[in-house]
């Protein structure tokens, strides 16, 4: 779903990468637009680093194509890629000074050394560290060497730059503060940025787009209010945040809404999936963030058009600024719901006392894998 | 860790290769210095012994002595029955053990006392040894045999009288050489100039051997101190050097294998590698050769000197003398003997050398301070 | 507050139990020291004495009965003179030479050893470094024999380029690259395992950055992985050059009339040259100079590359 404003300044296209008997990367597309903060999020292991070092050159795909600015760049050795890598380790060179190591890559195009000092000196102060020209990576710390990584990919001007995890290393509170300073230098600079985490805070948080990949494959690409709103798959919804997932058989229509199976007193209402014919007696998985819930009192109320299930508290755990109510619902789901603490909370906060469950069905999103109608939580 | 019953680690290995030369020098400095820190460990209970540096022996020595003897010699270098007859005879038992380098033996008896009582040195290593004190002098009234020496061993360069050796067994430094390739008759030292044998000769890693080849070439003498005989020797050398392959004294393998042709080489070792390849051969150089003699000595502190003496008697014995010589194939100084040696030995020409031949084969004279005169020369000679 | 205060600490005080008995402990700087004291009585006997005595002997008379005589009287400086002879030039020049040609060709045979096992070894590591050391497991001699055997003129080498055809005759022993092949063979572990110590702490993801950098793979090696694994390759350096420079078995083994190095010199000394104070003389200069030269080396580059 890439931006059609945009020119297409990488793509990847039906990309395989086996290592041994593993398949790493499976038949992966992704088109990154130019200028875009795009953002390959995943556990370890799905894929998204082996697809950014293809990208890189560090690895060559087994099948598939590998564009860049348009041109097939599978076979291009690293050096000859106009992409530069921020690594997850820095990799900054012990033995060179922090300039050198900025203008490292400069040396090998043609630069003058007047044009090297200014570039190195723009790129240090663009990361916020003017006057460490002359200090060994050695003493830095993680985070100012993360800065030189920076200064150092970036000073080459490359359409693209990757970034393998290069938060990973540091402490959450330095990790934040990085954040917003890369989305400010990107904006600044311009250069599209490939970034791989398996943060999915950081993910969205950061991206303009994002692909989600597991076992080597995409799960789902978008917009980060997309992915977290809407996610396509149930890998999706239990990756990134909290998620209640419900399979249920459906019933029959309310109007343009399913309705689906639901205990007496209940009522359960899903929007039809666009493009999939569904038909009384089909099992159907949706999900509803735990934000979107509210809690009422058992006996309470409830308009029709919404969705309700009646249950028991089982568990409360506050949070600060909201608190966290687990709750079994009398057909045996488990629900998860967050409750804003905007005001001074009352008993539904005890467990064992049974309240009921309300929201807008259209919060529930249809899952577009097969439902294993295992009834569960996915947290 | 006892001496006597310590196998050498030199005896073991020899066991194992059946062509090693009593002149073998490089191949067992690693065992020679493994068995060197082991007499060191073995010995220190004897140290203190005979280091007043007095040529007298230590009075205690009338005290009758244990009936054993410890013998170290040269490997292969004694015939089977020498030892057990000798026992039989005397009641002594004998502990033998073996070397194969005066360096070895030499470091080892620097090392301290070893609590040997019978070694063999080359004559050159025994005058060393003579002045470094480590050797003591001979009771000659207890070996009423030595009367049967050739008159030649009786009052030669190295120990006149034999005051504190009695040869064992002697030989020629002449060439050894492969008569099949060297291209030319090898009659005297200037067979190193056939053409055949350019890049491909050698001569020996002793200063006193290299130079008296030299001084035998150039018709001086082969002891000479005088400076203008050892300068010239030294040119002469010099000159050489440019046209053999190494100075080596391990010539035996490269000889036998044809990476060299010819060698300044020690008579024994040829006839060794002679069994083996037959086209090698040893020719006694016209112009001269250095003898070498190989003699039983005592070291200073020796626990057992009469023993030793007893011991040394026995070998001068006719019979014992010339089994041993029958043997080892070397030549005998026991002129008694010589009724007993075989005829094969006493025709030889290169054991048994004509009366003429005899005359130009002098021993390595001991020269005192002037042995510098040498060093200093052959380490340029070495440099150049 | 205060009041608090106090009552709190005398409760402290009544509630503690009866100090445990204080075990006497000796103060940690002696037992640091010794923990040294094996090494530094090893150091003592076996490697400052000799040292001394050599100087001692430098700085004696030469004699033919006792080798050296030695007194403070007569502090003898004239054998450095004699060492420092012309004479002895083109043998020192030729150490240095064979020693420098060996060390290269250590490091390059070496090298690119080290790097396959550190990085493609894979889990049979282990396997390649004990291959490498092996040969260790043998008298240093008993190799240079085996050599001696392979570059005979009836040798292995000479069959084996007979058999195809290049002629079997060829001279191999006593000459110069007898000698460095020995030095080199010889050696060559002592530059592998410092690499290899070296190659295998290195990131391999500077290799990648460099390339992602724009350089290429010889322009990564030179400006990249060589300047990082130089502790490694410096300690192979002199782990190699300094052993080899001083070494006299090699040439005596493998070389010819023409190849004596100034081990050899040094070692002739003490035997057929029958000059102990020169000898020694020669060592504490041979010494003194790969001294200085490490001296140098750390001066400028630092004790960190080491």
């Amino acid at each position: 779903m890439p931006d059609p404003e945009r020119k297409v300044e990488v793509g990847l296209y039906g990309v395989t990468k086996r290592f041994g008997d593993m398949v790493a990367v499976d038949d992966v597309t992704i088109e990154v637009g130019r200028g875009e903060f795009f953002s390959m999020l995943g556990p370890s292991g799905c894929g998204k680093t082996t697809s950014l070092r293809m990208i890189a050159g560090f690895e060559e795909p087994d099948s598939g194509r590998v564009e860049l600015t348009g041109r097939d760049i599978v076979g291009v050795a690293p050096y000859k890629r106009n992409v530069n890598t921020v690594f997850q380790s820095y990799a900054l060179f012990p033995h060179l000074t922090v300039a050198e190591n900025v203008a490292f890559g400069l040396r090998r195009k043609k630069v003058s050394k007047g044009d090297i000092r200014d570039r190195v000196k723009r790129y240090l102060d663009l990361v916020q560290l003017p006057g460490y020209d002359e200090r060994r990576p050695s003493q830095l710390s993680g985070g100012q060497q993360q800065r030189v990584a920076l200064a150092r990919a970036l000073v080459n001007e490359p359409a693209v730059l990757l970034l393998d995890e290069p938060l990973g290393a540091l402490d959450l509170k330095l990790r934040k503060q990085m954040q917003l300073e890369l989305m400010r230098i990107q904006r600044e600079v311009g250069v599209t940025f490939v970034y791989v985490t398996h943060d999915q805070e950081e993910a969205l948080v950061m991206s303009d787009r994002l692909a989600v990949m597991s076992q080597g494959r995409i799960e789902q690409i978008g917009y980060p209010e997309d992915i977290y709103e809407r996610p396509a798959t149930r890998f999706v919804a239990g990756f990134i945040g909290t998620s209640n997932i419900i399979e249920a058989v459906v019933t029959g229509r309310v109007g343009d809404l399913l309705q689906v199976e639901a205990a007496p007193g209940d009522r359960l209402l899903v929007g039809a999936p666009e493009g999939r014919a569904i038909s009384p007696g089909d099992v159907l998985a949706f999900t509803v963030r735990p934000e979107k819930l509210r809690i009422v009192a058992e006996n309470e109320p409830v308009a029709d058009r919404l969705c309700t299930i009646a249950g028991t508290v089982v568990d409360v755990v506050y949070q600060g600024v909201s608190t966290q109510l687990v709750i079994r619902t009398d057909a045996g789901t488990t629900l998860v719901v967050f409750r804003q603490n905007s005001e001074r909370v009352s008993d539904a906060g005890v467990p064992g006392t049974r309240a009921r469950i309300v929201w807008d069905p259209e919060f529930n999103v249809v899952l577009a894998d097969e439902p294993t109608l295992d009834k569960e939580l996915i947290s | 860790m006892s001496d006597p019953d310590r196998v050498s680690l030199a005896f073991i290995w020899d066991t194992a290769s059946p062509h090693f030369s009593r002149r073998t020098f490089m191949r067992t400095m690693a065992f020679a210095s493994a068995a060197g820190f082991v007499a060191a460990c073995g010995s220190s209970s004897k140290i203190g012994t005979g280091s007043s540096g007095s040529t007298t022996r230590p009075t205690f020595s009338s005290k009758p002595e244990a009936k054993l003897l410890n013998f170290y010699n040269w490997t292969d270098y004694i015939d089977d029955k020498t030892i057990p007859n000798f026992q039989k005879q005397t009641g002594i038992k004998v502990v033998y053990d073996n070397y194969s380098s005066n360096d070895e033996l030499f470091a080892k008896l620097t090392a301290g006392s070893t609590g040997y009582d019978i070694i063999v040195p080359t004559d050159a290593t025994l005058v060393k040894m003579k002045h470094a004190n480590l050797i003591q002098p001979l009771d000659l009234s207890l070996i009423p045999n030595v009367k049967n020496l050739d008159p030649r061993f009786r009052n030669a360069a190295y120990d006149p009288g034999n005051q504190y050796a009695i040869p064992w067994q002697w030989g020629t430094t002449g060439i050894g050489f492969d008569k099949k390739k060297v291209g030319g008759a090898v009659t005297d030292w200037d067979a190193f100039q056939l053409p055949n044998v350019k890049g491909k000769s050698s001569f020996l890693d002793e200063a006193r051997d290299a130079f008296a080849m030299a001084l035998f070439a150039l018709k001086r003498d082969p002891n000479s101190t005088n400076d203008t005989d050892l300068d010239d020797a030294e040119k002469y050398l010099t000159d050489l050097k440019k046209k053999i392959k190494s100075i080596t004294s391990d010539y035996q393998d490269p000889l036998k294998s044809g990476e060299l042709l010819l060698s300044q080489a020690y008579s024994g070792d040829v006839f060794t590698i002679q069994a083996d390849k037959p086209n090698i051969e040893y020719v006694i150089p016209t112009s001269g050769a250095f003898s070498w003699v190989d003699s039983m000595a005592i070291p200073k502190g020796a626990g057992h000197p009469k023993n030793a003496e007893a011991f040394m008697n026995y070998i001068l014995e006719p019979k014992v003398g010339a089994a041993l010589t029958n043997f080892v194939n070397y030549g005998s100084p026991n002129k008694a003997a010589q009724p007993f040696i075989s005829k094969d030995i006493l025709t030889n020409p290169l054991i048994y050398p004509p009366a003429d031949v005899l005359a130009k084969l002098p021993f390595q004279k001991d020269i005192g301070e002037d042995e510098i005169k040498y060093s200093d020369r052959w380490t340029k000679v070495k440099t150049a | 507050m205060d009041e608090g205060q106090d009552g709190l600490s005398e409760i402290e005080v009544e509630a503690r139990p009866p100090p445990p008995p204080r075990r006497r402990r000796l103060p940690d700087w002696i037992t640091g020291n010794l923990l040294l004291l094996p090494t530094s009585v090893w150091f003592l006997f076996l490697l400052v004495i000799p040292t001394l005595l050599v100087v001692a002997y430098s700085l004696g008379q030469r004699g033919v009965i006792t080798p050296v005589r030695f007194s403070w009287g007569h502090l003898n400086f004239s054998n450095y003179n004699l060492a420092l002879n012309p004479l002895f030039l083109p043998i020192f020049t030729r150490s240095i030479a064979y020693a420098l040609v060996s060390t290269i060709a250590c490091v390059l045979l070496g090298f690119p050893l080290a790097y396959w096992i550190a990085r493609f070894g894979g889990r049979f590591r282990n396997v390649y470094l004990v291959l490498v050391i092996i040969p260790f497991l043998t008298s240093y001699l008993i190799r240079m024999y085996a050599w001696q055997f392979i570059l005979q003129r009836n040798g292995l080498l000479n069959s084996v380029l007979g058999a195809i055809g290049l002629g079997n005759d060829h001279t191999f022993l006593n000459t110069h690259f007898a000698v460095i092949l020995g030095l080199t063979y010889g050696f060559l572990p002592f530059m592998i395992l410092p690499l290899y110590a070296s190659i295998e702490r290195m990131d391999k993801s500077l290799v990648e950055a460099s390339y992602d950098l724009g350089h290429g793979k010889t322009s990564t090696l030179f400006r990249v992985i060589i300047p990082t694994v130089s502790p490694g390759l410096i300690a192979g350096i002199l782990l190699v050059f300094i052993p080899a420079v001083g070494d006299f078995v090699t040439p005596e083994l493998l070389g010819g009339v023409k190849t004596q190095m100034f081990g050899n010199t040094v070692y002739d000394q003490f035997g057929s040259g029958n000059n102990w104070p020169l000898g020694s003389a020669m060592s504490v200069l041979l010494m003194m100079l790969i001294l200085l030269g490490v001296f140098v080396y750390l001066w400028r580059v630092g004790e960190e590359a080491l």
